[in-house]
């Protein structure tokens, strides 16, 4: 403060300032400063506290509100759309699902299909076969009875020629017996 | 009871102080005190006027979506408001208009100061003095009938032995009677120190020009430049500083128990 003081004292020039105190501690005119600041701060103040402030906080909440709503808004769209996902993929998995069945039950039944008409065929051949073994057989026999027959004749024919006289039963023994050496 | 607005524009004379001095515009006298509207009153209006203007103006438009004033009054708004918050607590918002108001008072005294002519009505010790009592005022009427005698247990923290109670309590005391002095000072310095120092070297490139030193004036004039530019800082953060202190105070009336 000195050193305002004399500061305020060398820079002064003229007769006016050169007794006055140094201005920022005038008392002079303190009365009128400090009324004038309460005036001008009052007035401030409740020009703000009125008026101004609260405009600006309704500014602000009213942002905020509407920020929040809108906010809000784009959560319950987002919920929606998972939704309608979750909905969609369920419904193409049971769709799927639904597919397999029809397309598992229709090759089990065309297998089943397959195996009947498998099988009927088989038997018709194993008939077939079986009779045509049977009638095979048959006709074997036939023919080594005729060969039988033809060889009782022959070896008839055969000791009348040299001169033997056997029995047409022991003939049929001999021959029956040569027979079945070589079969 | 003329008003002489003549006498706004002083005769910028080679002297630091004399921006400071207060001289009546319209004299008046009440009840025998000397309550003349002048230049300081004068300035004063002008700055509580232009805030006025506008935050009124960037809180009228109340736009959904704001455009450039409306959007830094609202930033303005919720600067404060989180400081206050911040530093008092949510109970500490019942103040929010007040330390509001006094930001904008401070600021737009500061910065309305840094114009040449104009008077910087923050300079002054009557003015920042009686801001810093009606802080202190505030504080101990509200702490007070918050927390009743329970206020001045401010004075004696919690857990302190009663033997170091002795020196601890007179300290809190002095140091607590020391706030609306040094918060009234603090402003007061910063800005009379600022405007007496750009007043200097102003007057030093008039001086060493009128000389015949024009090359030497260079030096004081490009150093006005940042110092200019540093001033400006000063006046927002002088106002930063006496609001946030304000609410440091105000949060000691709400909870003196630390």
């Amino acid at each position: 403060m000195s050193l305002l003081a004399f500061l305020a004292e060398t820079a002064a020039h003229g007769g006016e300032t050169v007794k006055a105190p140094f201005p920022a501690f005038d008392p002079t005119w303190f009365a009128s400063q400090l009324f004038w600041l309460a005036v001008f701060f009052l007035g401030l103040y409740f020009a703000l506290a009125r008026f101004v402030l609260p405009k600006l906080s309704d500014t602000l909440e009213k942002r905020a509100n509407r920020i929040a709503a809108d906010l809000d808004e784009a959560a319950r769209l987002n919920n929606q759309s998972v939704e309608a996902q979750k909905a969609l993929e369920l419904r193409l998995s049971q769709a799927r699902s639904r597919a397999r069945e029809t397309a598992d039950k229709a090759r089990e039944k065309t297998e089943a299909e397959l195996a009947a008409e498998t099988a009927r065929v088989d038997a018709d051949l194993a008939r077939k076969l079986e009779t045509a073994e049977g009638r095979i057989s048959k006709l074997r026999a036939d023919a080594m009875k005729n060969v039988e027959q033809i060889a009782v004749d022959t070896a008839e024919a055969m000791t009348a020629r040299l001169g033997v006289k056997a029995s047409k039963a022991d003939l049929k023994k001999a021959v029956k017996a040569a027979l079945e050496k070589r079969a | 009871m003329t008003l002489s607005f003549p006498a706004l524009l002083p005769n910028i004379a080679t002297d630091p102080i004399h921006q400071f001095k207060i001289f009546p515009l319209l004299d008046w006298t009440a009840a025998g005190y000397n309550l003349s509207f002048t230049n300081s009153s004068f300035w004063m209006m002008v700055s509580t006027g232009l805030v006025l203007a506008f935050l009124g103006v960037a809180a009228s438009r109340g736009g959904l979506i704001p455009n450039r004033i409306q959007s830094l009054g609202e930033l303005s708004y919720g600067f404060i408001a989180d400081m206050v918050r911040s530093t008092a607590g949510e109970e500490g918002l019942k103040f929010f208009p007040f330390v509001f108001t006094l930001f904008f008072f401070i600021l737009g005294a500061n910065i309305v100061g840094m114009f040449p002519y104009a008077f910087t009505t923050t300079s002054h010790i009557a003015v920042t003095g009686a801001l810093a009592i009606v802080v202190i005022l505030i504080v101990v009427g509200y702490g007070i009938y918050k927390n009743g005698l329970g206020f001045f247990g401010l004075f004696a923290p919690h857990g302190v032995p009663l033997p170091v109670m002795f020196f601890l309590v007179p300290i809190e005391i002095i140091s607590f009677l020391a706030r609306p002095i040094t918060l009234g000072m603090r402003l007061f310095a910063n800005m009379l120190a600022g405007h007496i120092m750009l007043k200097l070297l102003a007057i030093f490139v008039v001086m060493l020009t009128g000389a015949g030193l024009a090359w030497a004036a260079w030096v004081p004039y490009l150093l006005l430049i940042p110092i200019t530019a540093l001033e400006f800082l000063v006046a927002f953060l002088q106002a930063y500083v006496f609001a946030l202190l304000t609410c440091v105070y105000l949060k000691d009336a709400i909870h003196p128990h630390h």
